[in-house]
């Protein structure tokens, strides 16, 4: 099997869903070639490759919708016997309001051939970043460089069909020093000419230098200047929780909110999938509705969740063009930027902490967006708008609300991040967030 | 399955100069559903099967895998797997080496009394419909999700050292997260059911009514629960907790891997380091076990993905360092003669590498009245919900789900989420007893890159730790 046969494996597979009585169906082929280096101490850990093949169908009887996803496209007969076998058995879902109708335009945006054809320099790519990471103060380095190339070919039994292609490079680095500090960066791009690893490894270097021998942080309630990677992991929980099936399942703690004030009047929250650099960007969502620009926090009032055509209906909406098979999800988060400078945001600041990452985001409550997440790598104190030295053993322990309410300055530039805490890539600038939480272990 | 391409696969790196070459075919068929808030969503029955293989040339490590199982791709992905161990050696400094293993040919398999795939799917769906109807009626709950994942993995492992190990593994999940309110307040917990096991498991587990009892509990929580005292006093935390602790801050810390750095991009390193065997980390009274071996365990296997042998390894003895967790490799670099079978990847698809399977605090001999005996104020934190670590694994927080006031020996009325913020050694050495029961919880491990998310059971008995700071509420 063969990408050139793609088209016919899908065809033929809503013929034969419709065949076996489904009302609707949707048939999606996608494959992927995809290459990692992984480093650590500044030495190749692994080389990787991988071929991956899913032929992705969904078919609905009536309002009885089931779904498959198979490696060997070659099964597709007996996957369709299965599901209608099952089909007669399922109970219906009420919530179930159809799939997009209709032929729908779509965007162009042809992947780089250069990314396609960059396996073999992939290696000396990933040295460009851990040389320049080790010139600007790092002992040692760890990450990953990532090339993907896509391609997805989609047919609906209501109209809707698109084939498209995408190439995309991601690096992460850590980078180390002798005296316990750290600073990690990642950069990503959809064009080859446009990515140089030696960046991101250059301000990782940068950062971890600025760590030396951190002692134990303050607790209470302080402002925090998040960087774009620590920033990321606010845009992404916000826009992530907007799925309205999140929101249904009581799992986010923006249910009920529509039109009221979520953040502050600076919050501005996107998703949008059209982005000609957003590593998630898609022509179109899984109905084969084109994907779009969706604001979902327009000057700290919640305006929209992300909806497929049945949550839409269910919500009195339109779909925003972010189905997934079976739920809605974001393609790029984005929170827009603000116009201060880094030197404006220390002087707003005053006194505070730089968090320059986190990870481990865990909720409490989802419904309340109560939760806590642990800074890692450079935290930096700051007094007077200028940084005094580096902190460790903190938590930001919160509640998503709050955090989004909290926020007093924006910066000016926008940044992608995209690494293994950040899963959606996510645009955002820094930002300034006033009487955050901070906790720590005393013991 | 056809394990020929695999065979294959080793003979072609061999032929093209690996000096290791490993091939793992997995055929996993999976079948989900969901019921939200009393509707059901798309029922899913999914199959994958392929190949990963690794090769070992000129002291650098690759991996690749295929899915289309044709001679001629596999063929492909073999080749390049060797090209790119090849690539990668060109700028080795230090050469990666593997210890030497026993080869073994064996065959196993969780035995199904109920085989999932022969379970008609109305049963299964209706264990969701089960749960929905024992949300009790007297109660507010406006957030009801319900999951039921059932799996099974036939995997065929070979390398070149000889081995061939067949294997056949069912797993059944159920997760529940309902949300409660009650004055204007909710409460949320996010509940696990699962073993690896065939679908009489899952009958005899009862989740309907377990369900239903938590649902109570977050309802009395929401209604009675008080602030929990503040400053130090005694925990007893329950079997879920103690071994969440168990997983999080000695099971990661003494993955072998991670202590050498290799996962310090993603997962993090370990505060443990490598000459660290030996050193007290907690009181006498701690010890803690990984075994992938317990029968229908979450983490269940008896030979790990690169052939070995799998048994129960001691991390925690007596609360000092006793062993780490390792893979061929990782066995090399700390001169040791053998691996103890830790490498796990979750999928064909991904890398074997150091994992926990089934990590659990060793049960004392106390009854949990003894335990309670000697508290005068304290808390009894039953589970969790909230928790977090560090990426050194130092700095932990459990937030409690259920959790009582302890007075005079005695059990009170609920507590709202107390909050345990504590380091590594700081909760470990303020362990003065633990019990003799023993409830193994189940969780999803994440580690890697691509993530590798894989079953693995935590559990313990009931364990009293004294003079902990406290905090929430």
């Amino acid at each position: 099997m063969a990408k050139s046969e793609d088209a016919g494996i899908v065809e033929a597979a809503v013929k034969k869903a419709l065949g076996a009585g489904a009302t609707d169906a949707i048939a999606i082929v996608n494959r992927s070639s995809s290459n990692q280096v992984k480093f650590a101490n500044s030495e190749i850990a692994t080389l990787q490759s991988w071929l991956d093949t899913s032929l992705d169908i969904y078919m609905v009887f009536g309002k009885r919708v089931l779904s498959s996803s198979i490696t060997d496209p070659t099964r597709i007969d007996a996957t369709i016997e299965l599901l209608r076998r099952n089909s007669a058995r399922a109970p219906e879902n009420e919530d179930y309001k159809g799939i997009a109708e209709g032929k729908f335009k779509y965007r162009k945006n042809p992947p780089d051939k250069k990314i396609i054809d960059a396996e073999g320099k992939l290696v000396d790519l990933t040295w460009k970043g851990i040389l320049a990471a080790e010139k600007a103060g790092a002992d040692r380095t760890a990450g990953t460089l990532h090339r993907y190339h896509t391609w997805s070919t989609m047919r609906s039994s209501r109209g809707p069909s698109f084939e498209e292609e995408g190439a995309s490079v991601a690096f992460s680095i850590r980078a180390f020093n002798k005296d316990g500090g750290s600073g990690h960066m990642s950069g990503c791009s959809t064009k080859l000419a446009d990515f140089n690893p030696a960046e991101p490894g250059k301000e990782a270097g940068e950062l971890c230098k600025l760590v030396r021998k951190p002692q134990t942080g303050p607790e209470g309630k302080l402002k925090v200047l998040f960087t774009p990677m620590s920033a990321a992991d606010i845009a992404i929980h916000v826009v992530g929780f907007a799925s309205a099936a999140r929101v249904e399942s009581g799992m986010s703690f923006l249910r009920d909110k529509i039109g009221k004030d979520v953040g502050s009047p600076m919050v501005n929250l996107y998703d949008d999938g059209t982005l000609e650099d957003g590593l998630g960007s898609r022509c179109a969502d899984d109905e084969g509705i084109p994907t779009q620009r969706t604001q979902v926090v327009k000057e700290g009032r919640l305006l929209s969740y992300l909806h497929n055509t049945s949550t839409g209906a269910k919500f009195g909406a339109k779909s925003t063009g972010n189905a997934g098979l079976m739920f809605p999800h974001p393609w790029n988060c984005v929170m827009e930027p603000g116009d201060m400078k880094h030197d404006e945001l220390l002087e707003e600041m005053g006194d505070g902490l730089i968090v320059t990452n986190v990870w481990y985001t865990r909720f409490q409550n989802y419904f309340t967006g109560d939760y806590s997440t642990i800074p890692r790598d450079a935290i930096l104190k700051v007094e007077k708008g200028e940084v005094v030295g580096a902190v460790k053993g903190i938590r930001v322990t919160d509640n998503m609300g709050r955090i989004l309410k909290g926020v007093c300055g924006l910066g000016k530039e926008l940044r992608q991040i995209y690494w293994w805490e950040i899963e959606t890539p996510t645009f955002v600038p820094h930002v300034l967030i006033k009487d955050v939480g901070i906790t720590k272990s005393t013991m | 399955m056809d394990e020929s391409l695999a065979d294959y696969a080793i003979e072609r790196m061999g032929a093209l100069g690996a000096s290791y070459a490993e091939a793992r075919m997995e055929l996993s068929y999976v079948e989900s559903y969901i019921v939200r808030n009393g509707n059901p969503d798309a029922a899913d029955s999914s199959q994958g099967m392929g190949i990963g293989m690794r090769a070992l040339v000129g002291g650098a490590l690759s991996f690749a895998s295929v899915d289309t199982l044709t001679k001629p791709r596999v063929k492909e992905q073999a080749e390049r797997c060797v090209r790119l161990a090849k690539a990668a050696a060109k700028r080795a400094k230090k050469k990666i080496r593997l210890c030497d293993e026993k080869a073994h040919v064996e065959k196993y398999s969780v035995f199904q009394k109920e085989r999932i795939a022969d379970v008609p799917q109305e049963e299964k769906m209706g264990l969701l419909f089960d749960i929905e109807k024992a949300v009790p009626k007297d109660m507010v709950v406006p957030g009801r999700y319900f999951f039921l994942q059932l799996s099974q993995s036939n995997k065929y492992v070979a390398n070149s050292d000889g081995s061939k190990i067949h294997s056949e593994i069912p797993r059944v999940f159920a997760m529940c997260v309902p949300t409660v309110v009650a004055y204007d307040r909710s409460a949320q917990a996010i509940l696990y059911y699962a073993a690896s096991a065939g679908w009489e498991w899952m009958k005899n587990e009862d989740v309907p009514n377990k369900f239903a009892s938590e649902v109570r509990m977050l309802h009395r929580s929401l209604t009675e629960g008080k602030s929990p005292p503040k400053g130090n006093v005694d925990l007893i935390v329950g079997p879920e907790v103690a071994g969440i602790a168990a997983h999080e801050s000695c099971g990661h810390p003494y993955e072998a891997d991670r202590i050498l750095g290799r996962e310090a991009a993603q997962a993090g390193e370990s505060f443990v380091k490598p000459d660290m065997i030996g050193e007290r980390i907690g009181s006498k009274v701690p010890t803690i076990i990984e075994d992938p071996t317990l029968p229908n365990s979450y983490g269940f296997y008896l030979y790990d993905d690169e052939g070995v042998k799998a048994g129960p390894r001691i991390l925690m003895k007596d609360g000092v360092v006793n062993g780490f967790l390792h893979n061929r490799e990782t066995a090399a670099k700390f001169k040791l003669a053998r691996s103890n079978g830790s490498a796990r990847s979750a999928a064909y698809n991904r890398e074997p590498i150091v994992r926990m399977a089934n990590t659990y605090v060793k049960p004392g001999d106390m009854k949990f009245e003894e335990l309670l005996e000697g508290v005068k104020l304290g808390v009894y934190i039953k589970s969790f919900n909230e928790w977090n670590i560090d990426d050194t694994r130092y700095n932990q927080k459990y937030v409690g789900r259920e959790a009582y006031l302890i007075e005079n020996g005695e059990v009170k009325g609920p507590v709202g989420a107390p909050i345990i913020e504590i380091t590594t050694p700081g909760f470990w050495s303020a362990v003065d007893a633990v019990g003799n029961d023993m409830t193994f919880a189940i969780g999803t491990c994440g580690k890697g890159e691509p993530a590798q998310g894989v079953p693995v059971g935590m559990g313990g008995p009931h364990m009293r730790l004294r003079g902990v700071r406290l905090g929430g509420g």
